[in-house]
């Protein structure tokens, strides 16, 4: 059974449809990539498969049970983290303090919070900010923050959105380091990326989405052969 | 200045103000400093909900008014010990709060605030109209107060201030106050951290209306009186006032700005009509060059460190 299951998902905007009967199976400890021009419908689908919007129809499945009327906070418990596009650190707050907003599945104890928070922070190379407010960091740090917040939820499948997007070169091989590392603790990862090489060389798999449909499938290889991915891309 | 040197001072001022009432003869400026301390109360209430969570409600001093109403009619009506008739009025004031939370929710930004200030004006209309309960204009009289000495007035409201601001100021230290500041940020980012946002900002409401209900009762039981006016404009405007001059999100900061706002209204009365006008341009010369507020300016000249805090909340990422 695969851990997540997108099942003929449509959303529209008044007369636009973003996302128009996608379907997508992602399986445990593998790193899907998704990826299409822009306007295909990526992030929305993250937005759906994350309980921020709602379906029209379809349905979207964890671990086989229905998820797609849950909201995100419910979704968290379940496993599901989040990042964003558009970094949303809590600027006002500190570094530590971001970490430590976060509600934990369970009950837990603060001290170990905070040592698993210095811990990430740590893998991060932010553990000598930990006072700074996290609106004081540049794009980057703060990319690598908000990474950082959503493993202290410790989800079993990440939602990554334009993670490498505005980056520094050694921030993307380092964040990229982090994304096998995680996998290899079994981690599952799903992430819509424009960086074609970097998304091709951490990805098992990608999906291309143009006009919020899926229009190909398949391993990195396959996929820069694929006709229709040239087509959605470069419009020839 | 270091931190420790700060708490002495602060720990000095506490103490010199304590006994303050027991060596001075001027019961006016007493019976202004209770007054001080029951808005102080209700403007670190309306800070839990607007600097902590962002929710920009104008409904406040209506929540405040039933609390009042509430700890009258438990007096006139039931002959409940006054002091008892305070704290039903502060759980009515909970129990508003819930329903406001929960009315409120659909509501953002200055939709949220014109629906809450409906409220207001249809407390207000509410209470002139039922006059057989109300007063209405006139009011109701008679209240028995908690006491009748001053003296013991001022330790009664500073006891409930020092509870106020120490209670409000923990849960604002502690995770959950980080959480509603996590809302009051970005309220989608703070759900996709498993922050339940409805119960965070309903638990604010609930919270801030309790200590509102509580500053309510204080104020119609020191007062002997309420009447409709309690829902006027005035005191929104006043707690506004209160709110930003003093800086909100910091607790402490409308406690100040209550202290601020209240003596330069009273000192202030020779130039009558005009005390409102400058009060205003006092905060908007602070949010302009201060938005911490008096106490972010404390802070920064004693501490050398900026206040988080301030405006009420960012406008929403696209």
């Amino acid at each position: 059974m695969s851990l997540l299951k997108v099942e003929n998902a449509t959303k529209r905007f008044g007369g636009n449809v973003a996302v128009n009967a996608m379907s997508l199976e992602v399986n445990e400890a593998e790193i899907v990539g998704i990826i299409g021009p822009n306007g295909s419908g990526k992030t929305t689908l993250l937005n759906l498969i994350n309980g921020i919007i709602q379906l029209d129809s379809g349905a979207i499945f964890l671990r086989g049970k229905p998820i797609h009327n849950k909201k995100p906070h419910q979704l968290v418990r379940l496993g599901i983290g989040r990042t964003f596009q558009i970094t949303r650190v809590f600027r006002e707050l500190t570094v530590l303090e971001n970490m430590l907003s976060i509600v934990e599945a369970g009950k837990s104890d603060k001290n170990n919070l905070v040592e698993n928070a210095f811990n990430l922070l740590e893998l991060i190379g932010l553990s000598d900010k930990l006072d700074a407010r996290a609106g004081t960091l540049s794009g980057g740090q703060q990319k690598l923050l908000e990474f950082a917040r959503t493993l202290m939820l410790n989800p079993t499948i990440l939602l990554l959105d334009e993670p490498f997007a505005g980056v520094h070169p050694k921030i993307v091989m380092k964040l990229s380091e982090l994304i096998l590392d995680m996998r290899k603790q079994g981690k599952t990862f799903l992430i819509i990326s424009h960086d074609i090489h970097t998304i091709s060389w951490l990805s098992d798999r990608l999906v291309v989405m143009n006009e919020g449909r899926k229009v190909a499938e398949g391993s990195p290889e396959q996929i820069k052969q694929d006709r229709e991915v040239v087509r959605a891309y470069l419009g020839v | 200045m270091k931190r420790s040197d700060i708490y002495l001072i602060t720990a000095a001022i506490l103490a010199i103000y304590s006994i303050y009432p027991l060596l001075t003869g001027d019961t006016y400026l007493l019976r202004v400093l209770i007054l001080v301390h029951i808005f102080a109360i209700l403007a670190a209430s309306l800070d839990i909900i607007v600097g902590y969570t962002g929710q920009l409600t104008a409904g406040h001093t209506a929540v405040w008014g039933w609390g009042a109403f509430t700890t009258a009619w438990m007096i006139l009506w039931f002959g409940t010990n006054p002091l008892l008739a305070v704290f039903v009025g502060a759980l009515l004031g909970a129990l508003l709060g819930l329903g406001i939370g929960i009315l409120c929710l659909r509501f953002r930004y200055l939709l949220l605030t014109l629906v809450t200030f409906a409220l207001l004006v249809l407390s207000y209309a509410l209470a002139r109209q039922f006059t057989d309960i109300t007063g209405g204009e006139l009011g109701l009289h008679g209240i028995t107060p908690i006491t009748k000495n001053p003296i013991l007035s001022f330790y009664i409201t500073f006891g409930a201030l020092l509870i106020t601001v120490v209670s409000l100021f923990a849960l604002g230290r502690s995770r959950i106050g980080l959480r509603m500041k996590s809302i009051k940020e970005d309220e989608v980012a703070a759900e996709t951290i498993g922050i339940n946002t409805v119960r965070y900002k309903v638990l604010a409401n609930v919270i801030g209306s309790f200590y509102a209900g509580l500053a309510g009762g204080l104020y119609t039981t020191y007062t002997t009186s309420v009447g409709a006016s309690i829902f006027f404009l005035d005191h929104l405007l006043r707690l506004i006032l209160m709110w930003g001059i003093g800086g909100g999100g910091t607790i402490i900061g409308p406690v100040i700005g209550a202290y601020a706002v209240m003596l330069l209204s009273e000192y202030l009365r020779f130039i009558e009509e005009f005390r409102l006008i400058l009060l205003g341009v006092i905060m908007i010369l602070i949010m302009r060059f201060f938005p911490a507020g008096l106490y972010g300016m404390i802070n920064l000249t004693l501490m050398k460190t900026p206040v988080r805090g301030g405006r009420p909340n960012e406008p929403p990422k696209s």
